[in-house]
């Protein structure tokens, strides 16, 4: 239609120049004819003094049509501006409602921001490695499958493998300080696409065993540590006692496995042990494909390889699941991969909570429309077309959207300021979290898609009465009544969203409830904790490390109020415990597959300090030394399942490889190691002394607060030597609850949502029964004049803000068991039906939305009739 | 005329126009047959090119244009100046004067300056 009108103009314009052209001429050719000439040449003659008649027509069309442009832009703008100053205008008169719509918009938006901020760095955004779309993580784990692999599988161009566990204390200038590392293939960085700021890669002969001990360290630990001096490279440092060459600087945006990596260690491929070598899982596998290979062709060829391990293991037979379930998936959705559920669940909690806030905007515009009806019928009078008006009432819209937005996205950056910290597994592989360009563009996007929702409704309703009959109304009564049955639905809507979230933040701060009472088998509240990594290389006579400890403990024990003390390799749930394949005395199992049982390594007093109950036998001793007889205590689960029906007392288990037999010498309770909420699993406790390990966890049960003890910890462990980091200082009650830190986030948040849910559900109710009570003032008045019990009144109207409510609750509980289906992943030990959150939900909703009815009812009971008649 | 200096004539033509126009509207011939007799048919011009430069004029805000009936009850598009357009021919007048004063007085002067 523009298109057409734009022609139509045009032509016009073209013969008016022509038109003009041609009276020229004409008016030449007469003043020479009468100067002499005769007709014919004097129209040449007027023609030559013209000059070229295209020419200029043309210059003048297109004068003209620039002409036109910028007058149609002025005017535009013009329009717009007007529009704008208008837009403020109303909204300056009314800075209560601009101020709730603003702060609404900026909570609803700002937090999809915020999550958008985070999920862009997780999930979107791609990872920072040359070609990442064709990176893979691979199942599988020891030195064997990535030799087999790297050798036999033609699908991937490289495969390599990385162990990003590497804790190191670095001594040298300063205080001793643990750097997080990782063990990585040679050729893992250059598969990756990365190259060294300076310095060159690891060499095929680095991974070979007993070579000169390279390191390639970050770009961070380069300016901290050794104040990014060119001299580092090929210098030594030491690492946990021993020397490393530096080999290269990493550039600072290269960030694998993840941000808090500061160095890299070439991974020995040592075949000499062949148990460890097949048998020590603690790699990660990740490969890069082969052209012409995808994902699915490189499994079957990844299957394949895995089954001829599997017959070539010289230590054990797997079984066949074991190449069944091998597998491969893309790299970045094995990186994000324990955070999506999460964040799906936070965006979807997000989201609902921005759908609340457009279903309550409209809601308040739609209650606004009373009054706007008149100004609106007005000017539809004064000729402003339909379209024109509903552009007005959406810029508007778009005015508080964008003012939304802005205060939303300071909110975004405050959020993700104090989130991005604590969201377990949320570290800086993934890149800056906060607000850049993208969330600015996202949130620029989400206004103006609220804008269209929470305007469009009530924008269309308004522009669609009838200019006259809106003027002859008298006054608002009438006006009212349009918008009812649409705000009706918009409350049990909003009502319906908030039970939805509220039911689910139920769940969830039932789940950590649940969770927190979960008997973990040991009681942590007063005993403190401290890891102690002294470095292997000063400890790496077993006596050193045993004579170490015992000083520890010693001193420890000694201090007032400390009742028990004890050292083990990990606390219960704060660090993965290996797992081993064991053999068991006078049995043989099935293809001679070995049943698999926890590890761990403690010293004497470590039940008693746990309180773990000891059901048979005995505790260590310090006794339980290299000179004695290897002496294991094994749990009530592996008892069990071992020796159903026997004592397990006196029975011994072994190694998978040939080895002594370790007996038996008692039978703890089971404890929880992996999660609270997760199973019990058979373990094995070692004693200390006849299997040490340099870095240990040593406890301390105290009988007052364990938290006092902290600093003369950490004084007595310098006091003993100097050169051992301490870390992680906290009770072993502290390390459980930070175990379900991600539950427990999400239902901080979730509740938070919910509560802000519930407030605009209470809002919406309020309004609506506000408006309701404003329209039947005359009603209510005449009513209270024929003597009407005002408590009746008031019955009524709050009887209509719950029935309200109560559909929207039947709506919302229909929506809580969708609802269910996603975040059941979640939950623990929380039904469906668990009608304590339904009921208490319901209830809750319930008594909002009676509070939200009940004030505007109360004004309404307590109207003066007389004023109220003569209002109108 | 200095077929060379196309930015001076163009600048000359847009100021005779607005010169023709301080009286009272005209249509265009009648300001190309004001131009002809005011400087004595001694700047002869393409007449056509009065039209692009009004377009152009009327661009920048200095005349307006109108359509109305010539003397000869015709229909014929006259132009009018615009308080801009005054402004615009004050200032152009008076640095066209300034500009010509010099260039006689260069052009008058016998003595060849110091040796």
């Amino acid at each position: 239609m523009a298109k057409a009108g734009r022609e139509r103009r045009r032509a016009a314009e073209e013969s008016q120049v022509l038109e003009e052209i041609e009276f020229h001429i004409e008016q030449r050719t007469e003043s020479l004819i009468r100067s002499g000439l005769s007709p014919e040449q004097a129209r040449l003659e007027a023609e030559r003094r013209f000059g070229g008649r295209e020419n200029i027509a043309r210059e003048c069309l297109a004068l003209a049509d620039r002409l036109r442009r910028r007058r149609a832009r002025s005017e535009a703008l013009f329009e717009m501006g007007r529009d704008l100053r208008q837009v403020a205008r109303g909204l300056r008169r009314r800075p209560g409602f601009t101020a709730a719509a603003v702060l609404i918009l900026a909570l609803g938006i700002g937090a999809n921001a915020a999550m958008f901020s985070l999920i862009d760095a997780v999930v979107l955004r791609s990872l920072p490695h040359r070609d990442p779309e064709r990176l893979v993580a691979l199942t599988g784990g020891s030195l064997a499958e990535l030799a087999g692999l790297t050798q036999r599988a033609r699908c991937f161009e490289s495969v390599a493998a990385f162990d990003g566990g590497l804790d190191l204390t670095y001594t040298g200038k300063g205080e001793p300080a643990r750097l997080k590392g990782a063990t990585v293939s040679v050729n893992l960085l250059r598969m990756l696409g990365a190259s060294p700021q300076r310095g060159s890669h690891f060499q095929e002969e680095d991974a070979r065993p007993g070579g000169t001990p390279k390191v390639i360290i970050s770009d961070r630990l380069w300016r901290d540590r050794f104040g990014g001096r060119e001299e580092v490279l090929g210098s030594s440092v030491a690492l946990d006692g021993r020397l490393y060459a530096v080999s290269a600087i990493m550039p600072a945006e290269f960030r694998f496995p993840n941000e808090a990596t500061q160095l890299w260690l070439p991974l020995v491929i040592d075949d000499s042990n062949q148990g460890a070598y097949w048998g020590s899982y603690f790699l990660s596998i990740v490969a890069r494909l082969a052209p012409g290979f995808d994902q699915a062709s490189a499994t079957t060829e990844l299957r394949r390889v895995f089954e001829e391990l599997r017959l070539e293991n010289p230590i054990w037979t797997p079984l066949e699941s074991y190449s069944l379930n091998a597998g491969l998936q893309g790299l970045q959705a094995d990186m994000g991969g324990n955070l999506r559920p999460l964040l799906s669940l936070l965006q979807g909690a997000v989201f609902t909570v921005l759908l609340i806030v457009c279903v309550n905007l409209a809601n308040l515009l739609l209650a606004r429309s009373g009054a706007r009806r008149r100004e609106t019928a007005i000017r539809a009078c004064l000729g402003a077309s339909r379209s024109r008006l509903i552009a007005f009432l959406l810029k508007e819209c778009l005015v508080l959207a964008a003012l939304g937005a802005g205060l939303g996205l300071l909110l975004a950056q405050f959020l993700t300021d104090s989130l991005a910290g604590r969201i377990p597994g949320l570290d800086g592989r993934y890149g800056s979290i906060g607000v850049d360009l993208r969330v600015v563009a996202f949130s620029a996007a989400m206004a103006l898609a609220t804008a269209a929702a929470f305007g469009l409704l009530p924008a269309l309703r308004l522009s669609r009465t009838g200019a006259i009959a809106v003027l002859r109304e008298s006054g608002r009564s009438g006006a009212l009544a349009a918008g009812r049955r649409t705000r009706d639905v918009l409350v049990v809507a909003q009502v319906a969203l908030s039970v939805v979230l509220v039911v689910c933040s139920g769940m969830m701060l039932t789940t950590i409830w649940q969770l927190s009472n979960v008997d973990p088998g040991f009681q942590g509240e007063r005993v403190l904790s401290a890891r102690l990594d002294p470095a292997e290389a000063f400890y790496s006579e077993s006596t050193a490390r045993i004579g170490f400890y015992q000083g520890v403990l010693e001193r420890l024990a000694a201090l007032q109020d400390v009742e028990s003390t004890a050292a083990a390799d990990v606390l219960p749930m704060s660090g993965s415990v290996l797992s081993l394949a064991h053999r068991v005395r006078g049995r043989d199992f099935e293809n001679g597959i070995l049943p698999m049982a926890k590890r761990r390594l403690v010293t004497p007093g470590y039940f008693k300090t746990m309180r773990i109950p000891l059901l048979e036998g005995r505790d260590f001793v310090a006794q339980d030394d290299p000179n004695r007889r290897p002496a294991v205590i094994v749990n009530r689960a592996l008892a069990e399942r071992f020796w159903p029906g026997d004592s397990a007392l006196g029975q011994a288990v072994g190694y998978p490889w040939p080895s002594d037999w370790l007996e038996v010498v008692g039978v703890v309770e089971d404890v929880l190691l992996g999660e609270l909420g997760g199973g019990i699993e058979p373990t094995i406790y070692f004693p200390y002394a006849q299997d040490s390990r340099a870095s240990m966890t040593v406890l301390a049960r105290t009988a007052r607060d364990p938290a006092a003890l902290a600093a003369t910890l950490r004084a007595l462990v310098a006091e003993a030597d100097p050169q051992v980091p301490v870390s992680d200082v906290r009770t072993v009650r502290a390390a459980v609850i930070d175990s379900i830190a991600q539950p427990r986030l999400a239902a901080a948040f979730l509740s938070s949502f919910a509560l802000v849910a519930l407030a605009l559900g209470g809002f919406g109710i309020y309004g609506v029964i506000a408006v309701l009570v404003a329209q039947r003032r005359q009603e209510i008045g005449v009513r209270l004049a024929l003597g009407a019990p005002p408590a009746r009144i008031l019955g009524q109207i709050v009887i209509q803000g719950m029935t309200l409510a109560g559909l929207g609750i039947c709506v919302g509980l229909a929506g809580a068991a969708l609802a269910y289906g996603w975040i059941e992943q979640f939950l623990f030990d929380v039904d469906l039906l668990d009608l304590r959150i339904v009921g208490a939900s319901a209830f809750l909703l319930a008594a909002v939305a009676a509070l939200a009815s009940y004030w505007p009812a109360r004004r309404a009971s307590r109207l003066d009739p007389l004023e109220s008649l003569r209002a109108d | 005329m200095f077929q060379s200096d196309r930015h001076l004539l163009r600048g000359t033509l847009d100021l005779l126009i607005l010169k023709s126009l301080s009286w009272k509207p005209k249509h265009g011939y009648a300001i190309a047959e004001w131009i002809e007799s005011a400087t004595g048919s001694s700047l002869r011009i393409m007449e056509g090119t009065i039209y692009p430069a009004l377009h152009r004029l009327e661009n920048r805000g200095c005349v307006a244009a109108d359509w109305g009936v010539s003397e000869k009850n015709r229909r014929a598009k006259y132009y009018s100046l615009t308080p801009r357009g005054e402004e615009q021919l004050l200032e152009q007048a008076d640095k066209w004067q300034r500009y010509a004063d010099a260039m006689s007085r260069a052009m008058a002067t016998t003595s060849g300056g110091a040796e």
